[in-house]
């Protein structure tokens, strides 16, 4: 292997570090901190404009110090989040919707974190059912909240279909639950959408009543590094009609 | 959770069997290697620029079956490999050992186009006794072939008398043709599922069509189909009957050197005409042609073409915009298509240590990690063997390992040095495998529109037939685009 390929460079700079932590945690008592990882969303471009229903394909930028750089594969891509809000007349923007964003940030991270987004989306089927079908199904209270979380814990086959969900056990009761109730609250949110993946499409929904000249589609890009600091960018898109 | 799996026999992919030795399959030429036949390029009366999405089984095939017409062909693939779900790999295993992590077997009869490639490329195929002397795990208990056979073992689990009579004449895997095949006569072309009488069965579960006939409680339990139109069931079920194939054939085949063969082969011809880490963009098309935008190191570029073939699997494809979009019927199909992911395991162990144990390898385990496994490259001349299984996505080999060691019913210890899997739920361009059948009233909406083109836009690939079996699939509905365009 070459001493320059990104891997040796950044196992090289990772032994440094915790040579230099050493050093500091025995000589001096304080702990070097750890970079919150930049996120950006280098594409859809700021200003662009959408059309109610079309395809927009995006694109996140993600460098975190310690974890590496998406450019180079180093990123695991289904620990970064893209969501999507939707405000039908921006003069009247919400301001719910930063606090309603970081209630959501920490679920997603957790989320990424297991398996979830590798068969499952929001709004529409892959391997298995989308959140929004799971909401559409269960009723958002406690004994929905608690037979799901087993579910997702233990395994499951043949609510759906045929295909085996694995089982979780390395999800706490409460970690699991946490899942749920997010899904079970969010998953039929017309308003929002969440995508997995540092590249990709999302469709953007169909205009409904209530949706002005004004309208705009609020983007957030989110990861959360492997010391648990988060990096976050927002673009917001402006209605085409 | 059911006692018994019925997703391990719907499908083509999850059944087990072992142990004789391995064969070429014409053993008189054994020796002799087969010899790849020239490849012909005619000289087409109108030559089209046809642009392929997708270097998979049906993608590659489609586009070798066009270059040989006389047409120019590009195929465009996201991954950095060709073969797409059909994929050996040697990497990390000892003595020349390799593991299938996609496609498992081909079966005969079926498979027309695909024996014919075999003969083609002179390639070899070798019979694959991964569905012989199966045991199955049935309530926490192994059932050897014999066992499942006999009438008490069958009383005992619930079945009625005519399941009982039937099945202890019968295969296991067989029995829901006790119930289709009073149905299956009235099929006559296996591309027309409707208007045979059973139309509005589409709208009913098959689960109904065993009741009605008066299955037992653990026939249903073990037929499943609730959530399954009865007449796409019924129709799939015809399809294997027009063409001579039972509902889990067990005489099954694989390639010599794994099934990566056949792709490799198509994509040796086609040479500089598959591209790959191209993924595509965007799809502007007219009735007079196509533009396809895609990327090529970071840089957005554009091919125009007379045509499109897609061969990338609907459920990626729909992420890709369309300009003008796809109407509101496709859309459909695209949103509620259903397809199936797992993870393949490859465990390479220093002996056939379940011969120890007069036992069949062929096992299907019935555990929530690890549903069945077999043996496979025993061509290989090592004292080393490869054991794969199959089990859903997000298990990590190592727990299947332990699952295996949990179940296995011998005495003696395995001998299991290596566990490696593929998860194919991680891909990131295309994570689905295999289409699963139609959900109640879907197969009206579905058929036959998911085969037709839409303007210069054509389908091909595993999703794309009227059988899901996917190298199947993947050829017949190759061979059948790649004709269409040719004539159009």
């Amino acid at each position: 292997m070459s001493f320059f390929s990104p891997q040796r460079r950044k196992g090289t700079q990772r032994t440094a570090k915790v040579f230099v932590a050493l050093i500091v945690v025995s000589f001096i008592g304080a702990r070097v901190e750890n970079s919150p990882p930049v996120v950006k969303i280098s594409a859809p471009a700021r200003g662009t404009q959408f059309s109610w229903g079309a395809m927009v394909p995006y694109k996140i930028v993600v460098e975190d110090k310690e974890d590496g750089n998406s450019a180079y594969d180093e990123i695991v891509a289904n620990k970064v989040f893209l969501s999507i809000r939707y405000v039908g007349d921006s003069t009247v923007l919400k301001k719910g919707l930063s606090t309603e964003l970081r209630a959501s940030q920490d679920v997603l991270i957790a989320m990424g974190s297991t398996t979830c987004f590798n068969c499952h989306q929001m709004k529409t089927k892959l391997i298995g059912p989308s959140f929004e079908a799971i909401a559409q199904k269960y009723p958002n209270n406690d004994g929905s909240v608690q037979a799901l979380s087993k579910k997702v814990i233990s395994g499951t086959v043949g609510t759906w279909g045929e295909v085996q969900m694995p089982a979780h056990p390395e999800l706490s009761v409460e970690g699991a639950q946490q899942m749920v109730r997010w899904i079970l609250k969010n998953g039929g949110d017309v308003n929002q959408d969440h995508l997995a993946g540092i590249e990709g499409t999302f469709r953007v929904r169909e205009k409904r009543a209530g949706d002005t000249g004004k309208a705009v589609c609020v983007i957030t890009a989110t990861y959360g590094d492997s010391e648990g600091k988060i990096g976050q960018h927002t673009v917001v898109l402006r209605s085409k009609d | 959770m059911s006692r018994f799996k019925r997703r391990d026999f719907l499908k083509n992919t999850v059944m087990a069997g072992v142990g004789a030795s391995m064969l070429d399959i014409d053993s008189a030429k054994a020796n002799a290697q087969p010899k790849a036949q020239p490849t012909e390029i005619k000289l087409a009366a109108s030559p089209k620029k046809i642009i392929v999405g997708g270097a998979g089984m049906g993608g590659l095939c489609c586009a070798y079956e066009l270059m040989k017409k006389g047409h120019d062909v590009t195929v465009l693939e996201a991954s950095p490999r060709h073969g797409g779900h059909v994929f050996t790999v040697h990497d990390g295993l000892s003595d020349g050992l390799y593991g299938d992590f996609g496609q498992e077997h081909i079966t005969k009869p079926g498979y027309d186009k695909y024996w014919g490639y075999i003969k083609e490329f002179g390639l070899t195929a070798m019979q694959y006794p991964r569905r012989k002397n199966v045991l199955r795990r049935i309530n926490g208990k192994f059932y050897t072939e014999a066992e499942l056979k006999d009438p008490t073992v069958l009383k005992g689990f619930g079945f009625n008398e005519k399941e009982v009579k039937y099945l202890s004449a019968n295969p296991w895997w067989d029995l829901e043709s006790l119930y289709v095949n009073p149905y299956l006569d009235k099929f006559k072309d296996e591309y027309q599922p409707f208007g045979v009488g059973y139309d509005d069965w589409d709208k009913m579960p098959m689960a109904d069509i065993y009741k009605k006939d008066g299955a037992s409680k653990t026939a249903m339990e073990y037929l499943g189909g609730t959530k399954v139109s009865a007449l796409f069931n019924l129709w799939n079920r015809a399809i294997l009957k027009l063409r001579g194939v039972p509902i889990a054939p067990p005489e099954v085949f694989r390639l010599k050197d794994g099934n990566q063969m056949l792709p490799s082969a198509f994509a040796k011809r086609l040479g500089a005409r598959v591209w790959l880490s191209t993924p595509i963009t965007g799809i502007k098309h007219t009735d007079k042609g196509v533009t396809v935008s895609y990327k090529q190191h970071d840089e957005q570029k554009e091919m125009t073409a007379d045509y499109y073939v897609n061969c990338i699997p609907l459920p990626a494809f729909k992420n890709i915009p369309l300009d003008p979009p796809m109407p509101p019927e496709r859309k459909f199909i695209a949103e509620n298509i259903a397809y199936d992911s797992y993870s393949r395991f490859v465990f390479q162990a220093s002996s056939k240590f379940w011969e120890k144990d007069n036992l069949s390898i062929n096992m299907d385990l019935n555990h929530p990690d690890l549903g069945d496994v077999w043996q496979s490259a025993e061509e290989v001349d090592t004292h080393r063997v490869i054991i794969l299984g199959t089990g859903p996505g997000g298990v990590s080999p190592q727990r299947a390992l332990a699952a295996f060691r949990e179940l296995y019913p011998g005495k003696t210890k395995d001998t299991i040095e290596l566990a490696i899997s593929r998860d194919w739920t991680k891909e990131t361009f295309a994570p689905t495998c295999e289409r699963l059948p139609f959900a109640i009233g879907d197969l009206h909406k579905f058929w036959p529109l998911l085969i037709k083109p839409m303007g210069r836009i054509y389908f091909a690939g595993a999703g794309s037939d009227n059988l899901n079996w996917g190298t199947e699939a993947a050829t017949r509905s190759g061979n059948r685009v790649a004709e269409e365009i040719d004539k159009a």
